[in-house]
């Protein structure tokens, strides 16, 4: 029992472990680095180990637990079901093979301890994050991905221009649309931050309805929370405020624009934090309370807010795959293309919630996660070995490479078709459920976005492929061959995204004979989820397949003659100059939609106008002038004029003048008396005995 | 209650009074070193004091010195050591101690600095006299169980730190100095008239009856219409102190042109002292009228936060930044006292932990750059230090990771905790209520975060044109304490439960 | 006509006035003493008067006379006193060689 719950909780304090010691270590490179792999190595280890354990055990779940701050009731503990230990699984062994990537791929960076540090902190907040048993402990885990995240799209903090996202001086609406990393970390944490306040309070209304912060007891007492804030008709917005956190985690619409410009970051970390696991801390918070929610989905709300779910997941999905299309740089193609996916997921368990059998839904949404950080994450890693190769982000400067970089081009063409949904790639399965899950809605236009983004989706996968290996070697990839320095990629750099590209290829081919079994182990005990008694197989719909499968082979299709068909090549390019429709078009795609520019026009420029303006008004001139200049100059008047008039008119005058002058008249009165004269005494003298006498005798 | 055998808790009080007075003394006599050694370990001393007995017996029943000093009129005057007061006077002995360190090279590089201008300030002796004095009245404040000796403390505060930024600090020092004392002492003031009419209405001056070692609650309410007057006498002296929004503006003033170690006290142990005295006294003597007054407090708490913050993002100077910053994080230890909910205090007394620790580091940061780039404070002059200067450019994340609530700092339990009280008071009212203060709270730890990391941004990262200025990293010497003091902020993260336990009983006796 | 006691007094009254206006309007000293016998006879007199009017014991046949008795004390202190003020007076106009108390104000040692 020991052993398992110090597997358990080793789990996820190993990456943290492993990011004390790279700090440590940091005199000794080599062994710093590898000692921080192999940390990461251990949690993947454990997280197998945690794996088999659920599965094989009756009740479905581990929990194990640790007391902290009593009284807040907050424990070290982990609530380990189906869900949790499936997802920890995916993470830790991408975390660890993109770790091992960055062996390789990082090498000679200047930086390599902050680096490993946070890229462990990343690994073990993210492990947290998925295995925490109380909401306190997931947010503490939340925080830290985004610290992490924050640290790592800084990286390379000195801005060095190739470093940057967006093309030099490049403005729109007045605002910069270039980019540095110290700018794009900022970008990212304040993001994210404004969502964490609403998962924050969110957290705190489920504390004080529940007097709780356990997950697995908030969720038995679903109904009565539920019910004390429908009553109040807080429901809806409870649900929308908590899920806040979630939506701008993963670049949902309108949190998306900080995952685009956070493609400063080293390429390993894209692929770690922006494609394979922390942009999925969103979707895993809807996976993990979506179940919660819909057991009170006859409540005033829920519904309501599954189809907001719903409609942003698919909004997005169409948003980022129409920015995809025009995209200059590799990296940022992949970046659109993720947080394009991440809107099949929300859409695929927002319809979860409006359909009759959740776990449909729930499984799509849950499928595509996994088959989606499997191939992004080989696309990502394939990008960096590319990039790195020619020296270049643009996908202008490549082009030709098939020849030089076989097993890459390999790899990314099946895990682009992957993306694509072709089949039976594993990427096609997962794509297909959830718009057959969006189908069973009955709601139109998140079906259509759906159907639309998959032909997109299949546009500029293509896209990617035919400008880096097909179409013929740029001027920059020619002076690279002279040079001789095409070639295939490192093999530790080549071995996790071949490793992932062929997992993609096999699960894929294997999707129809192992889906069910997969499906009912991980809905084995998912908190919240009841008691599913669905057949798992896979079905297929001919229509809706069909449907799915011709988008895609038209956007290949477009793809293809867009790309390698010379005449339509140069007839695009061309009209692309000359036509202002086109034009227009491809700036406002270009420009992401202005959704940045209006951004900072509005916020940031507002709040520093506001800032600016209320400092300069209010502050210096109203406030601080009151008290300092205002108050002090009417005191002075006044003690100047108080001074004036009474002291020295009435006061002054009175005591020192008046009273003087008095006192000299008397004495003058008085000094008369004196003559000198003998006589005069004496007469004085007979005057005052004659009183005298006259007195006495009178009493 | 515990009370002790020797009267340990005066003496943290004693002992660097007593010191500081032979200062002045030793000044030609012996080096500078000394009379920094001997300084900090007096103020090292009050720090072990406090934390063996935090740790020896825990803040939960509280400890009270036995001797206690008692007139007629003034009533008992002894020390009291409990969950409210333990991490605050934990975190003036804390950062005074380690900023005593750090005062030994930054005053070095401010002497030189002054006499190439011409101006002989006063020697070192008195410097550290005045320091020491400073920081010892403040534990006095923490410590006191009687409003009289609270005061009394608290003026006695006003004039070490009034000398220190007349002789030492910047510009235009001693009409700021000015400005500062009479702000504060008008604070003060206020602070007594409403002392005075306590006292003599209800004859008692005691916050702590020593006889019973129970409080003396609600005595404040006694006072039929002078209640309410009175209450608003005290709050409003208090908030003078705390730089509430509204009479705010000496803040900037002061700490941005105080020297930098005693902006690194002043701003983070100095005004957070107002806070605990709303708790202390305030909500003590009169928890009836300050739970009425929650509402109105809770909005003022708001409109701090959000101002505070976005003056902040106005600013050039980076010290003026960490000032205006400092009067944002009041505004969140107001909004947990007013919360008056176990969850809502605790966090404000954590807050006041957590930005002790968090601002004391930023300004020691604050002080390095100015030391290394030769007095640089203005922002656009700086940019692309993390090259250079890669410990500090950490120390700096730490700080600001402190006051924006990121973990691995406390001041991720502190924020969490506000909310909390905040929330929990705030859900039982209307929608539109709910809703504008989510939407306020939203935008003030947005503004937080934003002049946090963008601050962060412009000093550290970037380019390092030749525009910018040359660094170093600094010595060992200046960044010791820094690094000590940032690490005890991590640490409490992982032991947050030292504070916020003993609370609990605390915060139940005042229920009953 | 009777001879009352009031005629006498206002005789001694008479001769009090002339005195005063003596002593008080005159520049010479002698003058001055002059005068000042005046009213010490005049005085003198009231005594005597007042001590023959039959009011008191005292003023009985059969009662020692005191009023008489004084008065002769008295005529001899003055002749005295007179004697003295003479001989300053006499000493004084020896030195300024004048008694005008006008300007005899100034006095020294």
């Amino acid at each position: 029992m020991i052993i398992s719950e110090l597997i358990a909780h080793l789990t996820w304090l190993a990456p943290y472990i492993g990011a004390a010691l790279a700090l440590l270590l940091l005199k000794i490179g080599r062994v710093r680095d590898y000692i921080a792999v192999s940390t990461l190595f251990l949690s993947a280890i454990f997280s197998t180990i945690l794996l088999k354990e659920v599965l094989e055990s009756h009740e479905g779940f581990l929990h194990y637990s640790y007391p902290w701050v009593k009284t807040l009731g907050i424990n070290v503990g982990i609530y380990i079901d189906t869900l949790a230990v499936f997802m920890s699984f995916i993470v830790a062994w991408l975390c660890f093979l993109i770790g091992f990537y960055s062996l390789k791929y990082m090498e000679g960076d200047p930086g390599l301890t902050r680096y490993w540090f946070f890229f462990n902190f990343f690994t073990g907040s993210m492990l947290l994050l998925v295995l925490a048993d109380n909401l306190i402990l997931m947010f503490i885990g939340w925080e830290g991905t985004g610290l992490a995240s924050y640290a790592l799209i800084g990286h390379w903090y000195k801005d060095e221009e190739e470093k940057c996202v967006g093309d030099v001086g490049r403005t729109a609406l007045g605002t910069s649309m270039f980019f540095t990393p110290s700018h794009s970390g900022v970008r990212a944490l304040i993001f994210t931050r404004i969502g964490d306040v609403g998962f924050i309070i969110g957290i705190i209304t489920l504390y004080i309805i529940n007097g709780t912060l356990s997950i697995p007891e908030i969720a038995k007492n679903t109904e009565v929370w539920g019910e004390w804030l429908a009553v109040r008709g807080l429901l809806l917005p409870f649900l929308l405020l908590f899920s806040l956190g979630a939506l701008a985690k993963s670049a949902q619409f309108p949190f998306h624009e900080w995952l685009v410009t956070a493609m400063t970051g080293p390429t390993s970390v894209s692929a770690l934090i922006h494609a394979a696991t922390m942009v999925k801390a969103g979707v895993y918070f809807m996976l993990r309370f979506a179940p919660i929610f819909y057991l009170i989905s006859k409540l005033d709300g829920v519904h309501t807010y599954f189809t907001i779910i719903t409609y942003i997941g698919a909004f997005t999905a169409f948003l980022m795959a129409s920015q995809a299309i025009v995209a200059r740089e590799l990296k940022l193609v992949l970046a659109f293309s993720t947080a394009s996916q991440l809107g099949y997921m929300f859409l695929g368990i927002g319809a979860a919630g409006l359909l009759e059998e959740f776990v449909e839904g729930f499984l799509a949404s849950f499928n595509h996660l996994m088959s989606h950080a499997i191939f992004k994450a080989s696309l990502f890693l394939a990008a960096g070995g590319i990039i790195h190769t020619v020296e270049s982000k643009y996908l202008d400067d490549m082009g030709g490479l098939s020849k030089y970089m076989k097993v890459t081009f390999a790899s990314t063409l099946i895990a682009a078709l992957s993306l694509s949904g072709f089949p039976p790639l594993m990427g096609f399965w997962t794509k297909d459920t959830i718009l057959e899950v969006v189908s069973k809605t009955g709601l139109l236009i998140p079906f259509i976005f759906g159907i639309i983004t998959a032909s997109i989706t299949a546009f500029y996968s293509m896209k990617i492929v035919l400008r880096a290996f097909i179409i013929p070697p740029s001027h920059n990839v020619k002076h690279l061959i002279k040079e001789h320095k095409v070639h295939e990629a490192h093999p530790i750099m080549m071995l996790p995204y071949t490793i992932l590209a062929l997992t993609s290829l096999i699960v894929g081919l294997l999707w129809y004979f192992m889906a069910g079994n997969l499906n009912k182990a991980i809905t084995k005990h998912v908190l919240g989820l009841e008691e599913v008694h669905m057949k798992f197989a896979v079905h297929i719909d001919p229509i809706l397949t069909g449907l799915s499968v011709s988008m895609v082979l038209i956007g290949i299709g477009l793809g293809v003659i867009a790309y390698t068909g010379p005449t339509y090549a140069k007839f695009i390019n061309e009209s692309l100059a000359v036509n202002p429709l086109l034009k227009g078009l491809h700036n406002f795609l270009y420009n992401r939609w202005y959704i940045n520019p209006i951004y900072y026009r509005v916020i940031v420029n507002g709040m520093r106008w506001l800032s600016r303006s209320i400092f300069k008004w209010f502050d210096t001139f109203i406030i601080d002038n009151i008290y300092h200049i205002l108050i002090p100059k009417v005191t002075t008047l006044t003690s100047i004029q108080t001074f004036k008039v009474i002291e020295t008119a009435g006061i002054d005058r009175g005591y020192n003048n008046l009273t003087v002058r008095i006192t000299l008249i008397f004495s003058n009165i008085f000094r008369s008396i004196q003559t000198g004269r003998v006589n005069h005494y004496i007469l004085i003298f007979i005057i005052g005995l004659a009183l005298f006498l006259t007195f006495i005798w009178l009493i | 209650m515990i009370v002790l055998d020797t009267p340990l808790l005066f003496s943290t009080i004693l002992v660097p009074f007593i010191f500081s007075l032979i200062m002045p003394f030793l000044d030609k006599r012996v080096s500078v070193k000394t009379i920094a050694i001997i300084s900090t370990l007096t103020l090292l001393y009050s720090l072990a004091v406090i934390t063996s007995l935090i740790l020896r017996y825990g803040l939960n029943e509280g400890i009270v010195d036995p001797i206690h000093f008692r007139h007629a009129l003034i009533g008992s005057l002894t020390m009291l050591l409990d969950s409210l007061s333990g991490p605050i006077a934990f975190s003036i002995a804390l950062v005074t101690s380690f900023v005593a360190i750090f005062s030994l090279p930054y005053m070095k590089h401010r002497f030189e600095e002054m006499e190439k201008e011409g101006t002989h300030p006063p020697s070192w002796g008195i410097y550290y006299m005045l320091y020491v004095m400073f920081s010892a009245a403040m534990l006095g404040t923490t410590l006191s169980t009687n409003l009289i000796q609270f005061y009394i403390f608290l003026e006695l505060t006003l004039i070490p730190s009034f000398l220190l930024i007349a002789f030492y600090g910047y510009g235009d020092r001693v009409r700021i100095a000015i400005m500062y004392l009479i702000w504060t002492h008008v604070g003060a003031l206020l602070f007594l008239l409403g002392v005075v009419a306590i006292g003599f209405t209800t004859k008692v001056f005691d916050i702590l009856n020593v006889g019973t070692l129970k409080f003396n609650m609600g005595i404040g309410e006694g006072l039929k219409d002078l209640t309410i007057p009175v209450a608003i006498a005290l709050m409003i002296g208090l908030f003078v102190k705390m730089a509430i929004f509204g009479v705010h503006i000496w803040l900037p003033y002061a700490h941005a042109e105080a020297p930098t170690p005693v902006s690194a006290l002043l701003s983070p142990n100095l005004i957070g002292i107002g806070g605990y005295a709303l708790i202390r006294i305030v909500y003590i003597l009169f928890p009836n009228t300050f739970s009425k007054a929650s509402p109105y407090l809770i909005a003022l708490a708001l409109i701090t936060i959000i101002y505070g913050g976005l003056m902040a993002l106005a600013q050039d100077d980076f010290k003026r930044l960490l000032a205006y910053s400092s009067i944002s994080q009041m505004g969140y230890i107001l909004l947990g006292i007013a919360s008056l909910t176990f969850f809502g205090i605790a966090g404000a007394i954590l807050h006041y932990v957590t930005h002790a620790v968090g601002k004391a580091v930023l300004f020691m940061v604050a002080g390095t750059i100015i030391v290394q780039a030769h007095g640089l404070r203005s922002i656009s002059k700086m940019g692309g230090f993390a090259t250079a200067m890669p410990i500090t450019a950490s120390l700096a994340l730490i700080g600001f990771m402190h006051i924006t609530g990121l973990p691995p700092t406390l001041g991720l339990w502190s924020e969490v905790l506000i909310i909390w009280g905040a929330i929990g008071k705030i859900i039982t009212s209307s929608l539109l209520t709910l809703l504008i203060f989510i939407a306020g709270l939203t935008i003030g730890i947005g503004i937080s975060t934003a002049y946090a990391f963008l601050t962060m941004k412009r000093i550290f990262f970037g380019h390092v044109s030749e525009g910018h200025v040359k660094v170093t990293e600094g010595k060992w010497e200046i960044l010791i304490p820094i690094i000590i003091i940032g690490v005890v902020g991590l640490i409490l993260f992982f032991y947050p439960s030292l504070f916020i336990d003993p609370f609990r009983n605390f915060y139940e006796s005042l229920r009953a | 006509m009777m001879l009352t006691a009031g005629m006498f007094l206002s005789i001694s009254f008479i001769m009090l006035a002339i005195g005063i206006y003596g002593i008080v309007s005159r520049r010479n000293m002698v003058r001055m003493l002059l005068s000042a016998e005046v009213i010490f006879n005049a005085a003198l007199l009231t005594l005597l008067i007042l001590s023959s009017i039959p009011i008191h014991a005292a003023t009985q046949p059969d009662k020692p006379a005191i009023g008489g008795a004084i008065a002769l004390l008295a005529i001899g202190i003055a002749a005295a006193e007179i004697g003295v003020a003479i001989s300053i007076a006499i000493l004084l106009f020896q030195i300024k060689q004048h008694v005008d108390v006008y300007e005899l104000r100034k006095f020294r040692g």
